[in-house]
């Protein structure tokens, strides 16, 4: 089912191997992957990119027989791709209808799935190890530049659990996962009826008295399970140290009306923590995450792009626009997850001139699409709640 | 042979908090078996018909710039003389009449469907218990005010009519399920899989009505020589067939066959999807952007099953993809809100792999009626159960998805 190659087929591009265009996507990505992260100007980066992202779709189109023939329904050839912006993006809601896949059955290592109620489908996202390792790395390199490089004690706001179920690897755990990789010591705050463990807490907080403390959970979680609960035990946690990082979207957080401000309020008075960076990032792309600076704006790392598309033609919006995002990325090799459309509306708000110093673009994400189906990572939970 | 097991009846989900009552109460439910079946297209139910039809059309000229024109529709549908042009085509000298109860569960996509499925059973001399969509609709709304009104007038249809809502519950639909004699089946393949868990009396019926797809099928040189108006009455058509619903009904063309050669496509096209546009603006048609990206992955969910040409238009509120050829499984990847698949074809048998099973409406512009039905009797195709001129897709009818309502919902006594 899943085909790495089809040559029988007439529209089949005349092409050197696979490892060969592996190869060249390696190259070119390399010095994107590899500087510094936020480190290349929108000028400079703009050919790198570009160079980079074509070759990845050189890959995809040779790989996946149906990601072909979505080219060929445009009429793109990924070889004569001048701009980034002129790549089709595949609607992220592509991917829970199809099984797209870059690599041969042989070489997959896991399958991500995204986030859904049990009625909803959800996305499937092949991982070869290549890729799975990429998005480990890609992770870091991002995330360090606002934590810096040492590994802290992590705090998991979620419950161990979550951890289980690694066959049918969805974006919670994947999340979890992949941040845990920060971690010297971990500790879950929540057993797995979501009750705040505050004394087994307070006792991981007592042995890191006066280090800094990383926290990672989702956003509602942190709310319901963390702020909401301290505030009914009466008590509050230690962590003036602490660094919270925390993502998965702000749907059923806005249904209570907590906003940013309330959210970052709450946290402040329960835990202390001043330190608090937003993330957005999507199980269709992993390993890709935009985080939040002291700015408040969330940035684009060198080796992802993104793009505001009108909703009445796709055409690109301005800054200061709002529109739906584009977000592209050079870490998805197993599976034509390289240009995304997705469901959520945001704001290109700059390139370059962040005042946190940080070089790329930044922008804000003001929610899901109307009428979008439910999709966020961490709304599962919240979806399914009694 | 095993015996059937028998529906239990449990009349205790009546007083679920779930169930709401539109028309009519729980007592009524329970009474609803014991209604005597009438003779179909009987008088009393072409007075009770006819009153609806003239306090509908009072309420739908009430509202302001004609904002619902279904309901006017709905009202010409039961006009005493056009339901007793209908009943002439069952004037056979059987004798026939209700089957006692039908159950209809009635689906959203399209706001009056339930008025038309009731409709269908009150003709037979049923009782009916209706099942009303989740969702509510202004014009549905009226409907069911104007039945009340009737109601009040003619009381003696009170005791065979109750209208219900309720979300999911196996419960209640086993109940209603063990009372009638009749179900009928409306909202597509989930919803069928879904409600058939509940059992049915042995003797009853049932009528489902699956998902389904439509296709349009335009004559090149006519579109292309079409005068000004006759090319407006045709979008105008074509429009409300499709986009008046958001294409949501299975009876809305979302694939189109342009017959002709190359050249002549290309200019009938042209001038039908610019035209199309032009009206789509003057409607001030609203695509939601969660739409217009739900239409891009439809489109290229097709376009990785077969060989597509997505060809660029103006803006997303037309998305067109032109089919190389008529692969089946591209009428499973049909979208709403204005997403069209074309297919040009020298013959009209090569539309035939989109006239499977699956296949419902036939819209066409540009044809004689005898060649239509000189291509569908030369050709033994699993689909293809309507063929209408464009404008008329959602037109209800008694004969509908290739059955005959009256006969469905009828039972015939044989005297020899």
């Amino acid at each position: 089912m899943l085909k790495s190659t089809d040559s029988a087929e007439p529209d089949s591009p005349v092409c050197p191997e696979r490892g060969a265009l592996l190869d060249e996507v390696r190259r070119l990505a390399a010095p994107l992957l590899e500087a510094p992260p936020f480190t290349l100007n929108g000028q400079h980066k703009s050919a790198l990119f570009t160079k980079a992202l074509r070759a990845l779709s050189r890959l995809h189109a040779y790989s996946c027989p149906q990601y072909r023939r979505i080219l060929h329904s445009e009429g793109v050839d990924p070889d004569t791709l001048s701009e980034t912006e002129q790549l089709p993006f595949l609607p992220t809601a592509l991917f829970k209808r199809l099984k797209l896949c870059s690599v041969p059955e042989a070489e997959l290592f896991k399958t991500l799935t995204s986030s859904g109620t049990t009625s909803q489908l959800r996305s499937q996202i092949f991982l070869d190890k290549e890729s799975a390792q990429l998005q480990q790395r890609a992770l870091i390199r991002t995330v360090s530049s606002f934590i810096g490089p040492a590994r802290l004690p992590l705090l998991i706001l979620d419950c161990p659990s979550v951890l289980k179920n690694r066959e049918n690897f969805a974006a919670r755990t994947a999340g979890v996962l992949g941040f845990s990789l920060f971690g010297r010591e971990r500790c879950f705050a929540l057993n797995d009826d979501m009750q705040l463990q505050a004394e087994a807490v307070e006792s991981f907080l007592s042995r890191h008295l006066g280090e800094r403390v990383l926290l990672f959970g989702f956003t509602y979680m942190v709310w319901q399970y963390l702020v909401e609960a301290l505030r009914r035990l009466g008590r509050t946690l230690p962590l003036e140290r602490g660094i919270l990082i925390h993502g998965g979207g702000w749907k059923s957080l806005r249904a209570h009306a907590v906003d940013e401000q309330a959210f970052k309020a709450g946290v402040l008075e329960r835990t202390g923590i001043s330190e608090v960076h937003d993330y957005y990032g999507m199980a269709e792309q992993s390993g890709t995450v935009y985080v939040e600076c002291e700015h408040g704006h969330l940035h684009v790392p060198d080796f992802a792009q993104i793009f505001i598309r009108d909703p009445h033609d796709f055409g690109l919006c301005g800054r200061g626009e709002r529109g739906i995002v584009e977000v592209c990325s050079l870490l998805p090799r197993s599976y034509p997850g390289h240009c995304l459309l997705t469901e959520d509306e945001g704001v290109l708000l700059g390139e370059d001139d962040c005042p946190c110093g940080r070089l790329g673009r930044y922008f804000k994400i003001c929610g899901r699409l109307p009428q979008s189906e439910l999709r966020g990572c961490s709304d599962t939970y919240a979806a399914t709640a009694p | 042979m095993i015996p059937m097991p028998q529906p239990h009846l449990d009349f205790g989900v009546l007083d679920d908090p779930k169930l709401r009552f539109c028309l009519g109460s729980k007592e009524q439910v329970r009474a609803l078996p014991e209604q005597p079946a009438l003779a179909i297209f009987s008088p009393q139910t072409l007075d009770f018909l006819e009153l609806f039809s003239a306090l509908l059309l009072e309420a739908a000229k009430g509202e302001p710039g004609r904002r619902f024109p279904e309901l006017s529709a709905l009202a010409f549908f039961c006009r005493r003389r056009e339901l007793e042009r209908q009943a002439r085509r069952y004037a056979d000298g059987l004798i026939r009449r209700g089957r006692g109860l039908v159950f209809h569960s009635t689906p959203a996509n399209v706001p009056l469907n339930f008025a038309f499925s009731l409709i269908a059973g009150v003709l037979c001399g049923n009782a009916n218990l209706v099942r009303l969509p989740a969702v509510d609709s202004e014009a549905g709304q009226l409907v069911i005010k104007t039945l009340s009104r009737c109601l009040e007038r003619m009381p003696q249809f009170k005791e065979r009519l109750v209208l219900v809502k309720y979300e999911s519950s196996a419960q209640i639909t086993a109940l209603f399920s063990a009372l009638c004699q009749c179900r009928v089946l409306w909202g597509g393949d989930e919803t069928i899989a879904t409600m058939r868990q509940a059992p049915l009396p042995p003797r009853a019926h049932e009528l489902s009505f699956a998902d389904r797809h439509a296709l349009c099928l335009m004559q090149a040189t006519q579109v292309a020589s079409a005068s000004e108006s006759e090319l407006r009455t045709l979008v105008q058509g074509f429009f409300n067939d499709t986009y008046r619903l958001d294409q949501n009904a299975c009876s809305s063309p979302k694939l189109m066959i342009w017959y002709g050669t190359a050249a002549q496509h290309e200019q009938a096209a042209g001038r039908f999807w610019a035209a199309l546009h032009a009206l789509l603006k003057e409607k001030n048609y609203e695509l939601p952007a969660a739409q217009a990206v739900a239409k891009l992955t439809r489109l290229y969910e097709g376009a990785a099953c077969c060989e597509l040409k997505h060809i660029a238009t103006e803006d997303n509120l037309i998305v067109r993809a032109e089919a190389a050829r008529a692969v089946p499984a591209l009428t499973d990847c049909c979208g709403r809100c204005g997403l069209f698949y074309e297919l040009r074809v020298d013959d009209l048998s090569q539309m035939l792999p989109w006239c499977g099973l699956k296949c419902q409406t036939l819209t066409y512009f540009g044809f004689e009626r005898s060649e239509l039905e000189h291509f569908l009797s030369s050709h033994a195709m699993p689909g293809v159960d309507r063929v209408v001129p464009v404008g008329h897709a959602l037109d209800f009818d008694l004969v509908w998805d290739g059955y005959d309502l009256i006969c469905e919902l009828s039972r015939v006594v044989s005297v020899r």
